[in-house]
């Protein structure tokens, strides 16, 4: 297999929902590209798969997926994994994401993205299985780090070095969810910023940004609010690091009308575009 | 905490280990420590608390942060059985479904990667539990959702048209396309599912849904909904898609024989006369003709027969 490379600066996409199929279907819209969560889609036939082959007339699609479950120590499931490379190749999919997360044991799947220990004994086993992966898709992926809510007492590394280590040994992407880095940050007591610089910078393929809630205690990753401006804050900080690297909008839960999620989008790339202009200003340009 | 499944050169659990006891725990019906005791008691760990696996701090304990999963585990898959489910679930209210889901994970926990089939053996279930006592015809109305959400993304097919199946005349062969399926009810549901679906069509707060949450973060779950209960009585059902609609239809008894040969294996026009006249439905071949026709007339014009030939991609 090819070694990795940083796909190309594709812009700036939203996930593609049901709420928003008829819109996005009846007229062009100012966002680039769609990202679909793989799953849906993973079926035989019927309106989902008709209306993704029709956007995909139009637009970039990346698939992002939550059962991949890269972390468990149950066997891979080889029956997903051909059915995600036929989605891929049937999509032309632009690249193919999954989260650094376990979704089950023991047969059982809890649909849910499961923490991971970052200890010595997981990162092998971790970097074994995406090199597995990657073989049988035919193509490298992209792990995204997730939000969490705990922390294991075997972990010995932190997440980002966990990470930057399971993609420089696998060969693999990175989908850096500016989101997730905060929430984890606040309910782990790290430095977010810190965090960030210590992914490196060829690694990350994909921002994602999206909102959470406030539980007290604790922060949870809801995607059913505004990017908050901690995030955006935050995401100036990895535009300025990582560079043009393609950015999506998370909305999962409710989903607002499609102009609110693509003025997000759009504010997005406005935040974007203008860190990459000045990082581009010729030095004592005023 | 045994030795067995230890890592090396520390007293924290190895990788299967920790997997293994955090599925064991989110999954436990009353909530992490409830689940933690019961370990315990059956003599799976012998740990006083979760503090040898996770990290907890002054503002939650091990176990607190555990319970974050389990809620998110269960009302995760509590509200895509309440999608897949709405009208069930209106019937009997939010709080019994809440429990009966309760139990359900239990049983069924889900062994597929795709939330898509949770509800594969909910209608079967639900049939066993006392609750079908006083709602005996549920678990067809669960059948009958169920079937809905399975025609939904089967297959596509090239359906054959009717100036197609006049040129092949009386040497067709009639398949079915893969999105129907055919239901042996005991209870008439058709109508309950009409009246509710009719009902959610007309409430503008989602009145289907099991549960909200309010406010102060307390759930609320949804009343039970009064409906009157069926006819008990043999009723194949007819569920198929069209398109990207679905749709169903009770069968009447001529054609309930004729469309279940032509599902199993697909079924020639000279066939369906026997089936018509073997089962005392029509008393002659010309009776029988007569019959065949308008059913394939039906037949084509529903989309239910697939183009000889075609082979799904």
């Amino acid at each position: 297999m090819t070694p990795a490379t940083k796909p190309l600066d594709i812009g700036h996409g939203v996930g593609l929902r049901r709420e928003h199929f008829a819109r996005v279907l009846s007229a062009p819209t100012r966002v680039d590209w769609f990202e679909i969560i793989s799953e849906n889609f993973m079926v035989d036939g019927g309106r989902p798969l008709d209306i993704l082959m029709r956007v995909r007339r139009d637009y970039p699609v990346v698939m992002h997926g939550v059962s991949l479950s890269i972390g468990s120590t149950d066997p891979l499931d080889m029956d997903y994994l051909d059915r995600l490379r036929r989605l891929a190749d049937r999509v032309e999919a632009s690249w193919v994401s999954d989260h650094l997360c376990w979704t089950g044991v023991g047969g059982h799947n809890t649909h849910d993205l499961l923490p991971m220990p970052y200890s010595e004994e997981a990162l092998e086993h971790v970097v074994s299985r995406v090199s597995r992966v990657q073989e049988k898709l035919g193509r490298r992926i992209a792990l995204e780090n997730p939000s969490s809510y705990l922390t294991f007492a075997a972990s010995s590394l932190s997440e980002s070095e966990f990470l930057a280590v399971v993609a420089e040994r696998a060969d693999c992407g990175i989908l850096l969810d500016v989101n997730n880095v905060y929430v984890s940050s606040v309910n782990h007591r790290f430095d977010p910023v810190a965090y960030m610089d210590s992914i490196p910078r060829n690694r990350v393929w994909q921002f994602h940004l999206a909102g959470h809630s406030d539980h007290g205690a604790y922060l949870l990753d809801t995607h059913d609010h505004p990017v908050p401006d901690p995030v955006w804050d935050l995401y100036r900080h990895a535009v300025g690091r990582f560079g043009a690297v393609p950015t999506l909008v998370e909305w999962d839960a409710n989903i607002p009308e499609w102009d609110v999620l693509e003025a997000e989008s759009l504010q997005a790339r406005k935040v974007r575009d203008k860190i990459v202009a000045a990082e581009l200003q010729p030095e004592g340009a005023s | 905490m045994t030795r067995d499944g230890q890592g090396s050169g520390s007293d924290s659990p190895d990788l299967r280990r920790t997997q293994e006891l955090f599925w064991d725990l989110i999954a436990a019906p009353q909530g992490v420590r409830p689940g933690l005791a019961a370990l315990r008691a059956s003599g799976r760990m012998d740990a006083g608390d979760l503090s040898f696996m996770i990290r907890g701090d002054d503002r939650l304990a091990p176990e607190d942060r555990l319970d974050i999963y389990a809620s998110m585990y269960f009302y995760r898959l509590r509200d895509s059985l309440a999608e897949d489910f709405p009208k069930v679930a209106a019937i009997i209210g939010g709080a019994a479904f809440h429990n009966l889901v309760t139990d359900y994970l239990l049983a069924h926990p889900s062994r597929h990667w795709s939330l898509r089939y949770l509800g594969v053996p909910f209608a079967g279930f639900l049939a066993s539990q006392d609750l079908s006592r006083s709602f005996p015809y549920l678990a067809d109305l669960a059948r009958l959702e169920w079937a809905r959400i399975e025609m939904f993304d089967a297959a596509d097919a090239d359906v054959l048209t009717r100036d197609e199946a006049a040129v092949a005349g009386p040497d067709l062969h009639l398949g079915l396309i893969p999105a129907t399926t055919i239901l042996p009810f005991e209870w008439n549901v058709a109508p309950i599912w009409r009246h509710l679906e009719h009902e959610a069509a007309h409430d503008d707060g989602g009145g289907s849904n099991s549960a909200a949450v309010t406010g102060d973060n307390q759930e609320e779950f949804a009343a039970p909904m009064s409906v009157d209960r069926p006819e008990q009585q043999k009723t194949p059902t007819l569920v198929w898609r069209q398109g990207f609609a679905v749709y169903h239809r009770t069968l009447p008894p001529t054609e309930s024989p004729c469309l279940e040969a032509a599902l199993r294996d697909g079924v020639a026009l000279p066939e369906l006369c026997e089936i018509l006249m073997g089962g005392e439905k029509e008393p002659d071949m010309q009776a029988a003709m007569r019959t065949v026709a308008g059913l394939l007339g039906r037949w084509l014009k529903d989309g239910l027969v697939v183009r000889p030939g075609f082979v799904s991609s």
